[in-house]
């Protein structure tokens, strides 16, 4: 008899979260993006998209994905030309001082690859 | 620049975190995005795409995400065509969206994303209607499948665009996390 496939549970909000935000910074140029934006926030794109080092087609597109997951905003002040100045939103900057910060993610596992060389240097 | 970055490391950091997680619920991390028409077109992809979001999917609709700074037709090529971009909906509902149709279903590296929902009327298969238009969306159908009727029809059972674009995302996202994509 065939086993019947088990259905998918549903996300938490939580689990939700986190795969919406890995996976818009699991890319080389929206994570310099990201840290661009915290780093200087009301960058105007053009200015963004020569530090990104990338066509500016491109650029608009990584920053697309970042404002749709809800990292990122943007909002256009008229010069000579209508400028979108970009800056990383409230749930932003809290990722990202959740990741990046003193106790963030990549300081644990900073310290977690660190703890195996030190026992064995100890040794 | 802050000494705890060190790019490798925290890109390599966030892969095994992502992949962990994806693997955990079985589901991964998708971009669609939502062409059509403008005036209630638009209002109806705004309505889609908060509805994905609420989901977790990224859903990226150009004329909101996209800065004015540069041409649309330079920014939209970038997004349908780059490879994080995994589903593209285009609701031919006005003739500006039926020629988008024409100008995607040519681009090599956009056609096989592309999800066409197109009024019963219109539909190859199910319609009676019979345009170059038809005629186009039936060679889309043969060559990647993905022509969906969408919208009110008399007798034909079809769903709604907000309902179909959702349930395709959910079950992509489901499907390439499982590695069946």
């Amino acid at each position: 008899m065939k086993r019947k496939a088990r259905p998918i549970r549903p996300l938490t909000a939580s689990e939700g979260e986190q795969l919406m935000v890995y996976g818009a910074l699991d890319n080389p140029t929206r994570l310099l993006a990201y840290r661009i934006l915290y780093e200087e926030p009301d960058i105007p794109f053009n200015a963004l998209a020569r530090k990104l080092g990338v066509k500016t087609g491109l650029a608009a597109y990584h920053l697309a994905v970042l404002k749709a997951s809800g990292l990122v905003e943007f909002r256009y002040v008229r010069r000579s030309k209508a400028t979108s100045l970009y800056r990383l939103t409230d749930f932003g900057l809290r990722w990202y001082r959740r990741l990046f910060g003193p106790r963030g993610l990549v300081a644990r596992e900073r310290a977690r690859a660190r703890r195996p060389a030190r026992s064995k240097a100890a040794g | 620049m802050t000494g705890f970055w060190e790019k490798p490391f925290v890109e390599r950091t966030l892969r095994r975190v992502r992949n962990r997680l994806e693997s955990r619920v079985q589901r991964t991390h998708i971009v669609a995005v939502l062409l059509g028409a403008g005036g209630s077109g638009l209002s109806a992809r705004r309505k889609v795409a908060r509805t994905l979001r609420r989901r977790q999917i990224t859903a990226v609709v150009p004329e909101d995400d996209l800065p004015q700074d540069l041409g649309p037709s330079v920014a939209e090529e970038a997004v349908l065509s780059d490879a994080d971009t995994h589903l593209v909906f285009l609701h031919v509902e006005s003739w500006g969206s039926a020629a988008e149709f024409g100008q995607l279903r040519a681009l090599p590296g956009v056609a096989p994303k592309l999800r066409v929902l197109v009024t019963p009327a219109y539909h190859p298969v199910y319609g009676k209607r019979r345009s170059y238009l038809t005629d186009a969306y039936m060679t889309h159908l043969a060559l990647h499948g993905h022509v969906y009727a969408v919208g009110r029809n008399g007798r034909l059972r079809v769903p709604e665009p907000e309902d179909l674009i959702v349930m395709l995302a959910e079950r992509y996202r489901q499907a390439k996390a499982l590695g069946i994509k």
